[in-house]
Parts: C-alpha cells; structure tokens; sequence
C-alpha cells in the first residue's frame, strides 16, 4: 500500500475575486520531507501556502493534510513568517509561548526553555521584539511555531527580512534544527534559488501570472548540508541551472 | 519626542526661565492695576493659604473631584467598551456612527439646560455632565484602535487557532492601548471643563463655585486660586496617565 502523502495539493487554483494568481497545482509532500516552492514574487506562492495553513480557501481543488481536506488551521501545523508576526508587547519568552498559551497548554517538558536555549535567546528571554535584531526576532517566530510540537511547519520567505549573513547562519540553524526535530514536515515558500537548493528535499518551481508548476525536482545532496560547502558540490551547477531556466521560462513569455 | 540639540539640564532651566520671567513680569504688572480687577502670583499664594486654612479650598476640590472621578470612571468605562464593540463589530460602527459623530460636534454646555430638567441640580446631574463631556474622545479613539489592529498578527493568531477572547487579551486589546491613552489623555482635558461647567450651571460647588462666588464679590486673587488648582489638576493628570501608560506598555518605549 503507497504511503499516504504528509500534505497532497490536488490540482489546486487559487483567486483573489476573479483573478486567478495559481492555477491547477498538483503536489505531494511526503512524511518527514522539505519542499521548496520557488517562484518570483507576486507568483502566488504565498497564497498557496496560507491556503495549506486553511487562512483561506482554495479556488479550486482539494488540499489534504494526511488524506483529510484541510478547512481552518490545524493544530498540527505551525508557521513562520516573513514579517516574523510577533506580538510587540510580549517578552521573547512569551512570544516562544503563545502557542501553547492559546491551546490552553502548560509547559510540561520545558520544551519553551529548551528551544530559546537552542536559538541562543535565553539570554534576551524578558526582552521585547523591538530590542532584537530581524535575525534573533525571526529565532523567537521558530521558537514559537517548534514550541507546539507541530508535525508540519509552513515557512513563508522566512529569512528574506534579515541581512545575508544572519541569513545564512539561521539556515544554517533551521538545518541542523530539522534533523534534531525529526518528524517534522517543511514547506518553505521563496524566491532564493540558493535557499531552496540549501535546504530543500525537493524543490517546486512556479512560474507564470497564475503561477503553475513549471518544475519538480530532488535535491540529491546528502546532509547535512552547510552554506559554504553546498556550493562547491559537483550537483550544484546544474541544479542551480535547471532551476533558474523554470525561473526564466516566465520572462521569456512575458518579453518576447 | 526629542528635544534637537538641547541637553535635559539645558532644556529644564529653558523652562524655569521661562515661566520665572512670566510670574515676574505678572507680579510687577499685577502689583500696578486695581486689585479688585488684577491680581499677581504673590498675592494669589497668600489668599491659597487663607482658603486652605479655612478649609474651603479642600472641601471644594473634594467635591470637584468626587464628581471628576464618577464622571470620568463612567464616561471612560462606557467609552472602551462601546469603542471596542465598535471596532470590531461592522453592525455596532453602522448603529453608532452618526449619533456619536453628532454628540461629539455637538457643544455639551448647549445640553446643560435639558440635563438639569432630567437629572436636577444635584450630584446626578454634575457626573452626567462630565460623563458627556469625557465619553466621546475615548470612544472614538478606542474605535480606532481596535480598526487598526494589524491584520497580519490577526493571521498568526489564527494559524494558532486562538479562540475570539484569546485575540481580545493577547492583540486587540494591546494594540489598541495607545490610541485609549490619547482618548484618555483629551478627556481630561475635557472632563475638567465638564466639571467646572457643571459647577457653574447647575447647584453652585465645588471650585466653579469658588470661582463664581469669589469673582461676584471682587475677591480676585482668590478666584485665581481654583483656576491654579485645576491647571496642576490637568497637569498632573496627564502626567499620571503618561505614568501608568509606562508602567503598563513598556513596549511602547520603542515608538517614543
């Protein structure tokens, strides 16, 4: 019997009004698996991800979380978002909190603790946002989202707000995260073909106005993986290649 | 807000001076005119001496401000909470738009006559008074604050499927602080001349009456002593409020 699919997009079109942004995606994410979507902004991507978080419906199709139509938000989905969307007047550890403060939760496990341990935040615990760097703000979004011990983790252009080296180091840190928190499923929409071909398992490319899905392909770069190496791998050219060309397919249709 | 190229003790005695320099000229001036149709800062000390002796001053500002506190408790009250209702509720904004547009362009003093046919001379009648004069700022400052809530936390509390009550306490109601306090802090300033109008039009007390009783027989140094009073009244109002706001939000530091 073939496995069922972690999260399984089922020719799926999004729209805002009439305007159709996505069209007909169909996709499968296995269980413990990274996906990369890529595409160029304003390509639907992220409104497809808010889509697999149940924020909105889709246009048409199905999305199903294992083998059941996802609705609302589930409680085993957790997200990170670009605009890190933590809340100003919370500590950096109640901001780690929030989530299990909304199910109602006590911190049994201490998992909250040990979380801004592994983000170095333990420090900055009693702390407000607006005293962090965007690099340490988006550490608290992973600590927050990983504190619920979710079994899928939707990432929205998580590390596009922060400079390219604290960039690199919290890829670093989400990579090394991953493979501690075995179990989790990853969805990681951006625009970085480098981020993508990093972290991904596989990597999903949209592409035109509505984005539809111009590429799928594995990554096969055994792990870990670092920023500094990756890019020396003999796979690493062309992946990059073959990416870029899905990218570009968009503009060829647009300007010539 | 920064005061640009001026060190705090620079800025300070820029402010000793110039009120020294307006007490000055006001004593050498005063000291020249009629007494019974000029007064000067010497004078008006010494007759707060003689009406904090005799204990008029004292029970005065005591029945000012029972009335300010009732007035301003229930006027804030009914305020946040028609304001809150307001913000989040498309059918409660469409309901009290117009009439509180209306009641807040309207002159209170106008109202004056009507409320005293309703509610009498009495206590009863002062605390509506106030209540009127107070209410409106706050509500239609919470109103705006609860609108402005940033849609984008109002997602990640979804993500985390917080319950309506759990969004009130943990976004809608801290956001919208800031915008309260400035209610807050235009009330006062309203509020205080909701209580000397009352004083004034209803059974005479309180400093509006020492105002009106002390003017009518040509005592007018003593007259300026509720007039000092309610000016360091609203003075330190504002600064408790400035006081509290600090102690409750010290996130906002930031935007400071």
């Amino acid at each position: 019997m073939p496995q069922t699919p972690k999260i399984a997009l089922d020719n799926v079109s999004m729209a805002f009004g009439d305007n159709v942004v996505v069209e007909e995606v169909s996709l499968e994410v296995k269980e413990q698996e990274l996906l990369c979507i890529v595409g160029t902004s304003g390509g639907g991507k992220t409104t497809l991800l808010r889509a697999m978080a149940g924020l909105i419906p889709p246009y048409r199709g199905r999305i199903l979380l294992d083998g059941e139509e996802i609705t609302r938000p589930s409680s085993s989905v957790a997200m990170i978002f670009q605009h890190f969307g933590l809340f100003p007047w919370k500590t950096v550890r109640a901001n780690a909190e929030y989530g299990l403060s909304v199910r109602g939760r006590r911190d049994e496990h201490g998992i909250v603790d040990r979380l801004l341990e592994v983000m170095h935040l333990t420090e900055n615990s009693e702390h407000y946002p607006y005293q962090l760097s965007g690099g340490m703000q988006q550490r608290v979004g992973l600590a927050r989202a990983l504190a619920v011990e979710p079994t899928v983790l939707l990432m929205d252009e998580p590390f596009s707000a922060v400079d390219a080296l604290t960039r690199e180091s919290l890829q670093t840190e989400l990579l090394s995260l991953l493979e501690r928190e075995r179990g989790v499923t990853a969805i990681l929409v951006t625009h970085d073909i480098d981020e993508a071909i990093l972290l991904g398992d596989r990597i999903a490319v949209l592409y035109g106005r509505p984005g539809r899905l111009a590429l799928e392909l594995e990554v096969p770069i055994e792990r870990p993986r670092s920023p500094q190496e990756i890019r020396f791998h003999s796979e690493y050219a062309q992946l990059r290649k073959q990416v870029w060309e899905a990218l570009q397919g968009e503009q060829r249709e647009e300007y010539v | 807000m920064k005061t640009e190229g001026l060190g705090r003790k620079a800025t300070w005695a820029l402010r000793a001076l110039s009120v020294l320099t307006i007490l000055i000229a006001w004593e050498l001036y005063g000291r020249s005119s009629n007494p019974l149709l000029f007064t000067y800062p010497t004078a008006i000390a010494d007759a707060a001496v003689d009406m904090v002796a005799d204990g008029t001053l004292v029970r005065a500002l005591g029945q000012s401000l029972s009335v300010l506190a009732m007035g301003f408790a229930i006027g804030t009250g009914a305020g946040i909470a028609l304001g809150m209702l307001a913000g989040r509720s498309a059918v409660a904004a469409a309901l009290l738009e117009l009439p509180v547009n209306a009641l807040y362009a309207t002159p209170m003093v106008a109202l004056i006559p009507v409320l005293v046919l309703w509610f009498g001379f009495g206590v009863t009648a002062k605390v509506v008074v106030v209540t009127l004069f107070v209410v409106f700022p706050v509500l239609i400052n919470t109103m705006r604050g609860v609108r402005e809530v940033d849609q984008r936390l109002v997602e990640v509390a979804r993500t985390f499927r917080s319950s309506e009550r759990k969004l009130w306490l943990d976004l809608v109601l801290p956001s919208s602080l800031p915008f309260i306090v400035t209610g807050i802090r235009l009330a006062i300033g309203r509020g205080l001349i909701g209580i000397i109008v009352a004083e004034f039009y209803t059974a005479f007390s309180g400093l509006g009456y020492l105002i009106v009783d002390n003017a009518n027989t040509f005592k007018t140094a003593r007259v300026f002593v509720p007039i000092v009073v309610l000016m360091a009244l609203g003075v330190t109002l504002t600064a408790l409020l400035e006081w509290a706001e600090g102690r409750i939000a010290p996130w906002r530091k930031a935007t400071r």
